[in-house]
C-alpha cells in the first residue's frame, strides 16, 4: 500500500472567503499576518506498491474528481 | 414540452420545479442520476439542493454520475440545459459553464429574495422579457459567490454571456452575475431557485415559451 497526500490550495485569482476571514481574525488579535489561504488536505491510500505508479493514479483521481482546476492548485506528496 | 429534471442523492429542488413546470402545462420526467438515456426531452434541468451532500465541493461528486455523459451529449446536440442553485455548480463541474462558485464571503448561508435584472432578453431562455426588467428571485445557498479570473470575465461580458445580474449583489460574485450562459447559448446556470421565488413561475414561463417557440419553428 502507498499513501499519497493531496495538498489543495485555492488559486490566487479566486476569492478565498475562508482564508480572508482567518486572516482578518488573526490580525484582529494583533498578529502580523501577510496572508492566509485555506485549502484542503486529502490522504489517499492505494493498494499499489510502486510509488511512482501510486502517485500517477492519485494524480488521475485529482483531475477526475478531487480538484477543480478552475479554482484550485494541487500537489502530491508520497509518504515514506 | 417535456422537461427532464435530474435528481441526485441530496437534491431538494426538484419537486418545486416539477410543480412549476406542471402548472405551465409541461410534462416532467424525474431522472435519477444513474440514468444514461434522457428520453425525448426538450429541456434538461439540474435543480438545487445539496447533491451528494456537497462533499468535496458542491457539485463535485456529480462529475462521476452516469447521467453526465448523456447530459453533455444532449448539450452538444444543442439541447437546452438549465441549472438552478446547486445545479449551477453541477454545470460548472461538468464543464458546461465557465467559472466556479465559492463560499459566500460573509461565510453565512443566505436565504433571501434578491432583485435580479434581465441583461439579455434575446436568449433562448429569456425571450418573454425586456432588457432591464427586474425579477424577485430567492437565493438559498452558502456557496453563491461566482468567480472567474478577470480576463475570462471580460470575455464572458464581451460575448454577452451574463444573462442575469443582481441589482445589489449579495455575495461578491464577479460582475454581480446571478446567471450566465455558455457561448452557444443553450446552457444557462442561475443561482436563484425559481421553485422558491416570487417570480420563479415568470422565469420558467419565459423558458417554456422560448422552448415551445423554438419547437414550433422546427429548430
Amino acid at each position: 500500500m502507498t499513501k499519497v497526500n493531496v495538498i489543495i490550495t485555492p488559486k490566487g485569482s479566486i476569492l478565498d472567503p475562508h482564508g480572508r476571514a482567518g486572516e482578518a481574525a488573526l490580525k484582529s488579535r494583533g498578529y502580523a499576518v501577510e496572508r492566509v489561504r485555506v485549502g484542503k488536505f486529502i490522504e489517499v491510500t492505494v493498494p499499489e506498491e510502486d510509488r511512482e505508479k501510486a502517485k500517477a493514479l492519485v494524480d488521475k483521481f485529482c483531475t477526475e474528481l478531487l480538484v477543480n482546476q478552475a479554482m484550485e492548485d494541487y500537489r502530491l506528496e508520497v509518504e515514506e | 414540452m417535456r422537461a427532464g429534471i435530474v435528481r441526485f442523492p441530496g437534491t431538494s429542488g426538484e419537486q418545486g420545479l416539477q410543480e412549476c413546470f406542471a402548472q405551465l402545462g409541461c410534462a416532467v420526467d424525474i431522472l435519477w442520476h444513474t440514468e444514461t438515456n434522457l428520453g425525448e426531452i426538450d429541456l434538461l434541468v439540474i435543480p438545487g439542493g445539496a447533491p451528494f451532500g456537497n462533499y468535496i465541493r458542491p457539485g463535485a461528486l456529480a462529475r462521476l454520475s452516469p447521467v453526465r455523459e448523456a447530459a453533455l451529449a444532449f448539450a452538444q446536440r444543442g439541447g437546452l440545459v438549465l441549472g438552478t442553485g446547486s445545479g449551477f455548480h453541477v454545470l460548472t463541474e461538468w464543464g458546461l459553464l465557465p467559472g466556479v462558485l465559492v463560499a459566500n464571503p460573509s461565510l453565512r448561508y443566505q436565504c433571501q429574495v434578491e432583485l435580479v435584472q434581465v441583461e439579455r432578453a434575446d436568449t433562448l431562455f429569456t425571450s418573454l422579457w425586456a432588457p432591464g426588467e427586474i425579477l424577485k428571485l430567492r437565493i438559498s445557498t452558502a456557496h453563491g459567490c461566482f468567480q472567474l479570473p478577470h480576463e475570462e470575465l471580460q470575455e464572458l461580458e464581451g460575448r454577452g454571456q451574463v444573462v442575469f445580474r443582481y441589482v445589489n449583489c449579495p455575495n461578491d460574485s464577479v460582475g454581480g452575475a446571478a446567471g450566465i450562459m455558455n457561448e452557444a447559448g443553450n446552457v444557462l446556470g442561475i443561482l436563484p431557485q425559481p421553485g422558491h421565488s416570487p417570480d420563479g413561475e415568470r422565469l420558467l414561463r419565459s423558458i417554456v415559451y422560448s422552448v415551445e417557440r423554438r419547437m414550433s419553428h422546427g429548430a
